[in-house]
């Protein structure tokens, strides 16, 4: 499977995540949140007006707000990787 | 003897407000939203004969901090003199919560952890044995539920121990041998941090590579170019940049920590407040849901105050004729009584009404964690006017009070998006202003307007926001944290509206009072007519209005509710509903004192937050706004 953004992969399903190509600030700040290169996260979802919404299931974290600009610069790939 | 010394460090809604609540008899203000406590709020208590100072410092999710709410805490845990520091975990969100934790170690302060939450955490399927944490840190741990007082009195007898207990040295844990290799080596050619400073040299070691910008100026000199060679070492070995690489080995700790205390067992069962989360992050019932509460909050307010206000009216209109033999007695004292009883039924009659239902609906939903599901929804209108969602919580927090809403952009990580939502928060209308619209509205011209008032706000505030968004960088990315949804406490949030009660009463309505008294005086005086006359052309000229008006609005400057209890004392009416001002009139004014600068309070915090010159610009800013648009009002009556 090719490597997606995180807004492009469909919603419901599981994902691990490949590469973080933000600004300093944002991977600092995802960093914080428990966001982190090879955690698998599940995408909840995500609308038109709305970030998107995802949980760590790596650490089991709480939901997480991401939002569309930033989710474009996440690479997701297949959870099995 | 002096007090120990005790603060709460943990990360947002770990359920550090609620611990301090049940420690203490002061409670704090506790909001399920990531981050609303951005004040340090303290309160003494007294246990076994000793006597404790406790502390809630903001949350943070780690000592880096990015926000001014996150900075205020690691200021306080560098430079403080303190005896120890209790690390609330939410146990529901362990692995993460264990990275705070680790860097807390590494500061070799005296370290408690409270395992908060452990009940939740256990209904979600995840054991932790507080003892295997207790061996694996080497620091005492005990697992509390604070929301129902569980565990707490075990938690301050651990604290007890560890204060008055032998001096034991805490253990720290180590990174990778690679990365451990260079810290130690760095913490030995690091000198002693400064007096009363605190921190190790280990510590301030990893933060030289991870954060420089924490370490103190004469350490950093001193290592420049050790610092350096170490910080390209790790670049190159993990391929990844230096404060990265060293989040991810605390990441890794932190995961290697949970998986030896933890076992987790997911159980199949979704919890109602899971399904009930789901139907309120929807993108369609969401909003639709969201609108909803919005209806059914300005309607219970609007509703609720009418309804009190009618009932307080009834007893309050007893009181004039009482006071008219005084006029005979003293014409002076009269004056005086009358100009208190205005400022009483003001306050009692008017203000309260419409203050009360507010403050208890947005107590009860505060906690729940609502405000973030409203940030979320929000997020994509905001970015229309150049915000994000996570300002949802400040304009929100506004209805209520204009200061602390300046306090509350604090979470905001970019001084971009906190200079825009504090130029644009006095144009939300507080309680205050919230009470003004519904009174003047509910006596002359009806809910309807009331609403339209309000919607003319809303687009006000987005036209401000787009047209300031041009002269201001962009916008940066929304990253935010939604809390698990709580249960809304009907105890909770009675308490809290009895305090801000006490507040209201204890220091609003003393100034009612004496604005009102100072009103009679005035008009004995001639200084009214004086200020009035200076305000005319705006008032008169420019809108339309009594220009007897002006003094209300130069009062209502110190106080809005001022406003609504001096204008039936100078138009000579004595009650709202009695005022000799057409329905025009009564928009036209409403829009104005809706929308010009708040107060002199949140001119203060303004100035001392973003400095005066935006406090000044944002006035100066709210009049032309309030100016222009009571215009259109005028106008528009006009027209139509």
């Amino acid at each position: 499977m090719n490597y997606l953004s995180l807004n492009q992969v469909p919603c419901g399903k599981s994902y691990k995540i490949i590469e973080i190509s933000a600004g300093l600030e944002a991977r600092k700040k995802l960093l914080t949140l428990g966001i982190h290169v090879g955690d698998t996260i599940n995408k909840i979802s995500q609308s038109r007006w709305s970030p998107v919404l995802i949980r760590n299931l790596t650490t089991r974290s709480s939901k997480i707000a991401i939002g569309q600009g930033l989710s474009r610069k996440i690479m997701v790939g297949d959870e099995s990787l | 003897m002096n007090p120990f010394k005790i603060v709460l460090v943990g990360q947002p809604n770990a359920g550090k407000s609620t611990l301090f609540n049940v420690l203490s008899d002061i409670k704090a203000a506790t909001a399920n939203f990531a981050g609303t406590s951005v004040k340090i709020i303290q309160s003494t208590i007294q246990l076994q004969g000793q006597v404790f100072q406790l502390l809630d410092l903001p949350g943070t999710y780690s000592l880096n901090a990015i926000d001014e709410a996150e900075k205020i805490t690691q200021r306080y845990l560098l430079e403080e003199k303190i005896d120890l520091i209790i690390n609330v975990v939410d146990s529901t969100l362990l692995a993460r919560s264990l990275e705070l934790t680790a860097e807390l170690l590494e500061l070799e302060l005296p370290l408690v952890v409270a395992l908060n939450m452990h009940d939740e955490a256990e209904k979600r399927g995840l054991k932790i044995d507080p003892e295997k944490l207790e061996k694996a840190l080497g620091v005492p741990v005990a697992a509390t539920a604070a929301l129902f007082g569980k565990g707490v009195l075990q938690l301050m007898e651990r604290c007890l121990q560890k204060l008055t207990g032998p001096k034991s040295l805490q253990p720290v844990l180590p990174y990778t041998a690679h990365v451990e290799t260079l810290v130690q080596k760095l913490a030995q050619a690091l000198p002693q941090p400064g007096e009363g400073k605190n921190g190790s040299r280990r510590f301030f070691a990893i933060k030289a590579m991870e954060n420089p910008v924490m370490v103190p100026e004469n350490m950093r000199q001193a290592l420049a170019t050790v610092v350096a060679s170490a910080s390209r070492e790790i670049t190159d070995f993990h391929q990844r940049d230096c404060f990265e690489s060293i989040a991810y080995e605390r990441h890794h700790q932190a995961m290697k920590l949970s998986e030896e205390i933890s076992s987790f067992s997911p159980k199949g069962n979704v919890l109602f407040r899971d399904r009930l989360d789901r139907f309120l992050l929807h993108p369609l019932f969401g909003r639709l849901a969201m609108l909803a509460y919005f209806l059914v909050f300005f309607s219970v307010i609007f509703f609720a105050g009418n309804l009190l206000n009618g009932a307080l009216g009834l007893i309050l209109q007893k009181i004039p004729p009482l006071l008219l033999p005084l006029r005979n007695v003293s014409f002076i004292l009269w004056l005086t009584m009358d100009g208190l009883y205005q400022g009483l039924a003001g306050s009692l009659g008017i203000v309260l009404p419409y203050f009360l239902p507010l403050i208890f609906l947005n107590s009860l939903f505060e906690d729940t964690g609502y405000l973030s599901r409203i940030a979320f929804l929000l997020d994509g209108l905001l970015h229309r006017i150049g915000l994000h969602g996570k300002s949802a919580a400040a304009f929100i927090l506004g209805f209520g009070c204009t200061a602390p809403a300046l306090y509350a952009t604090r979470i905001l990580e970019n001084k971009r998006d906190r200079l825009l939502s504090a130029l644009l928060l006095p144009f939300i209308p507080c309680s205050a202003r919230n009470a003004v619209i519904f009174a003047l509205t509910a006596a002359l011209a009806g809910p309807a307007w009331a609403l339209l008032i309000y919607l003319y706000v809303l687009l006000v505030i987005a036209a401000t926001g787009k047209a300031l968004s041009f002269f201001l960088p962009k916008p940066s990315g929304l990253i935010m944290e939604i809390p698990d949804l709580k249960p809304p406490s009907w105890s909770g949030a009675l308490a809290k509206t009895g305090r801000k009660l006490k507040e209201f009463t204890s220091q609003v309505i003393p100034w009612l009072l004496l604005g009102s008294v100072a009103m009679a005086w005035l008009g004995l005086l001639r200084i009214g007519p004086l200020i009035d006359s200076f305000l005319s052309p705006l008032l008169k000229g420019l809108l339309d209005l009594p220009a007897k008006l002006g003094t209300t609005l130069v009062f209502g400057f110190f106080r809005k509710e001022l406003i609504i209890v001096m204008a039936g004392q100078a138009l000579g009416a004595s009650s709202l509903a009695l005022l000799p001002l057409s329905l025009s009139q009564i928009v036209v004014f409403a829009v104005f004192v809706t929308l010009y600068f708040p107060c002199f309070a949140t001119f203060v915090v303004m100035g001392k937050e973003f400095g005066w010159k935006t406090a000044g610009a944002a006035a100066m800013l709210s009049v032309l706004v309030a100016s222009i648009s009571a215009y259109f009002f005028k106008l528009l009556f006009i027209f139509f």
